[in-house]
């Protein structure tokens, strides 16, 4: 009976695994690289010099101002999902779904993935609605950003279930956070004497933002028992403002320079009504609930924070809950070369200039794209590198009004640990002359 | 041309202000006041400290407070102050039931697993030797009974003894003895507080516990009381609370196996001889939380204290089951040897 239930648990175990690196995998290395539309990431976001109209609203103000933009131009929802894990690779996770049936030595090899403990982290961004009509733009754009660790011994706790008598379970190096907002964007640019000009104001409106963290587990030798708590700390909603300036020209017919600093001046103050869900895990829940049972009895127990009335953990876990919340500086420069109507070759140099964990992870990039049109039908290609060793190579298409992009990203940390990822993004824009 | 932009754009932005982080909208020196109701509740400070009172823990309402607190100077003679300390009021307020207090600290140096919660109130110090503590995340908790100012404390190396190994044969050093042709008139014991440690204290534990612990000792014991022989019947007690703190192999958590015992006598029989005092019939009770019948038991049994090579030892020992590696429950058990002072 005992057996029984022990090899029960391992599979519920590990569809808790598969759920979770699963969910990281579908939504932070990533989440700065994200670009916000699909021809961007084909272009590996060499953008600059190519975006017009709608295109421009969120990445080149100053484009809106350039003579050979459209009169008028709407990008429907244009979403864009991006998420990258550390260690393991993809095929690796196919494997662990099926962790229970797999040989000792590829066990052992899965394993073995997670000696130094992972991170999962996802990005969500969908510009809902953009639009321009001369020299002016108007967007509307959702994100979201999280990440979350995972350490050795709970990866093994998920694959192999919990084993008896052990008391080397480490587990309080296991957090997670989250951010979510809204950006509504209004953009002008004006061209004087052949130089474009424009800017960017966001308003931000946060929905929400999370910190969580796996306490260690607090071990009853005498009562054969293990509890661990889990606790996240959710700021909800607060407003914002951004700014972004950017300049342009076109030194030839066929060649645009473009530059922006997106964030100049901005500031997210995220709310200070706090909640908190707090819950522990015992042995019976362990082994006895199912991962969505588990997430349900968590979420219910969320409730205000109130500092005056909680254990000393909701005060560790909430700790980082503001680090670094907030918009950087990052500046771009790009140039576009269009030796046919209908091709674009494009780089551009990306800078980081100031903190902030809600947009580019990489301090500096470098990417270089081409995009080729035939009639109804454009294909991308881009590549693009960061000054810390990570790369993404990627591609896209587009078919009429629809646009696709997808991107391979990958980098290594200094102990040569690979972090890799994708992103995947599709929208629907179409413009105009006349 | 590249190099003019980024500073150019360094330049707008250092004009634009940085935006810093925001404060959590903790304020942690403020004193926080709640109301307790028989059914419980919890009362934090954000400076780092937390007490949870269960249910039944007080009668009526009570309004307590959490304030930081200068360390009261009696706390050092415990051993070094490893965080702030924190009044908690109404002092000396006696708690039906034991509240948990946690209290954040400094986790540094190799022996942050012995952490104590160490409290003073009405001028009696008091250390908590059961005390829970996370490396990890710099938490130490225990239960307390009682209300007052706490801190928490690294204990002097003389109220920790560490593990010796079960089939160890420690000598004891000498307290006192009774001299030839002499009788003892009393077995008495009365150690563990500040000044006055158990030295020669030894704890041993099984060898199943042993491999489930990076270490073990006993903090801050403290055994008291004593028999009176009067001709040749006993009675009287000695009493030991010996807190067994395990640093479990994570080598991030440390927990606690309570000890606590009581050996009474009732006019039992005392046979003496060079060797040996026996009192036959000495009621043991021994259990885990001093407050429940956790892993309690209670037995009759003889009461030996050796008096060869000068020493004179009561053993006392407590056994519980543990789960062990592979699932199966086995018998464990954890000793202390306390050194008493025969008296003529």
């Amino acid at each position: 009976m005992m057996l029984q239930t022990t090899e029960t648990m391992k599979k519920v175990n590990t569809l808790a695994f598969g759920t979770v690196t699963l969910l990281l995998l579908g939504a932070g290395q990533v989440d700065a690289q994200i670009p916000a539309g699909p021809r961007e990431l084909g272009m590996g976001g060499a953008y600059m010099g190519v975006a017009r109209g709608y295109e421009s609203v969120f990445l080149a103000p100053a484009n809106l101002a350039l003579l050979d933009g459209p009169n008028w131009s709407l990008g429907f929802p244009q979403v864009a999902v991006g998420g990258s894990v550390s260690g393991p690779e993809l095929t690796d996770f196919i494997d662990i779904v099926d962790y229970d049936d797999l040989e000792d030595s590829r066990q052992d090899e899965l394993l073995g993935l997670f000696d130094n403990g992972t991170e999962g982290s996802f990005a969500f961004r969908a510009p809902l609605l953009t639009f321009s009509s001369g020299s002016f733009g108007l967007g509307v754009s959702y994100s979201a950003l999280g990440s979350h660790t995972l350490s050795q011994d709970l990866a093994e706790l998920f694959l192999e279930g919990y084993e008896d008598g052990r008391t080397d379970y480490s587990v309080g190096d296991t957090y997670g956070q989250r951010a979510t907002f809204w950006d509504f964007a209004a953009s002008y640019a004006r061209n004087i004497a052949g130089i474009s000009v424009g800017g960017t104001a966001h308003y931000i409106m946060p929905r929400t933002l999370v910190r969580t963290r796996l306490f260690e587990p607090q071990v009853d030798l005498e009562a054969q028992d293990v509890t661990v708590n889990y606790v996240g700390v959710i700021s909800k909603g607060g407003s914002g403002y951004s700014l972004d300036l950017g300049a342009a020209f076109k030194p030839h017919p066929s060649l645009t320079v473009s530059g922006a600093v997106s964030n100049v001046t901005s500031q997210i103050n995220w709310s200070e009504d706090l909640y908190v869900r707090d819950f522990t895990l015992d042995r019976d829940i362990i082994d006895n609930a199912t991962p969505q049972d588990i997430l349900n009895r968590y979420e219910a127990t969320e409730a205000p924070l109130d500092p005056t009335a909680v254990p000393l953990r909701v005060f560790e876990a909430a700790e980082l809950l503001y680090d670094e919340a907030y918009l950087p500086a990052v500046s771009r420069l790009g140039v576009a070369w269009s030796p046919a109507a209908r091709t674009h070759i494009a780089a551009d140099v990306h800078n980081k200039l100031t903190e902030g964990r809600l947009a580019e992870a990489w301090d500096q990039r470098i990417s270089v794209g081409v995009q080729q049109s035939l009639w109804i039908l454009g294909l991308r290609a881009g590549y693009s590198t960061a000054n810390d060793g990570g790369n993404m190579v990627t591609g896209g298409f587009s078919l009429g009004p629809l646009d696709v992009g997808v991107a391979k990203y990958q980098q290594k940390d200094a102990g040569d640990i690979a972090t890799r990822g994708w992103i995947a993004t599709f929208g629907l824009g179409m413009d105009q002359n006349f | 041309m590249l190099r003019k932009f980024f500073v150019l754009s360094a330049m707008l932005v250092a004009a634009g202000c940085e935006q810093e982080s925001q404060s959590l909208p903790f304020d942690v020196n403020a004193t926080t006041t709640s109301s307790v109701s028989t059914q419980g509740g919890v009362v934090s400070s954000p400076g780092g400290a937390s007490v949870s009172f269960p249910q039944g823990a007080v009668s009526g309402t009570v309004q307590v407070s959490v304030a930081p607190s200068t360390v009261p100077a009696a706390v050092t003679s415990s051993g070094t102050v490893a965080s702030d300390a924190f009044k908690i009021e109404p002092e000396n307020t006696t708690l039906a039931k034991a509240a948990e207090l946690e209290l954040k600290f400094s986790p540094s140096g190799s022996n942050a697993w012995l952490a104590s919660l160490v409290g003073i109130s009405s001028g009696v110090l008091r250390e908590y030797g059961a005390t829970r503590v996370d490396l990890s995340s710099g938490v130490a908790a225990t239960d307390v009974t009682r209300l007052g100012t706490f801190a928490v404390v690294i204990p002097e190396a003389a109220a920790v003894h560490r593990v010796q190994d079960s089939t160890s044969n420690v000598e004891i050093p000498l307290v006192a003895a009774v001299g030839p042709g002499q009788t003892t008139r009393t077995i008495s014991v009365d150690c563990g507080n500040p000044g006055d440690r158990c030295t020669g204290l030894t704890l041993t534990a099984s060898q199943n516990i042993l491999n489930q612990v990076e270490d073990a000792a006993a903090v801050y014991p403290l055994v008291t009381d004593q028999i009176t022989i009067s001709g040749s019947l006993a009675s009287g007690q000695i009493t030991a609370n010996a807190p067994v703190r395990v640093f479990l192999e994570s080598g991030t958590t440390a927990e606690t196996i309570e000890f606590n015992a009581k050996l009474t006598a009732q006019n039992d029989v005392v046979t003496e001889t060079s060797t040996q005092v026996r009192v036959a019939g000495v009621l043991f009770e021994v259990s885990g939380s001093a407050d429940s019948e956790t892993g309690a038991s209670s037995e009759i049994a003889t009461l030996i204290i050796n008096k060869s090579s000068g020493n004179g030892t009561v053993v006392i020992d407590r056994d519980f089951d543990i789960t062990v590696s592979g699932g199966g429950t086995e018998s464990a058990n954890v000793a202390i040897a306390v050194p008493v002072q025969l008296n003529p």
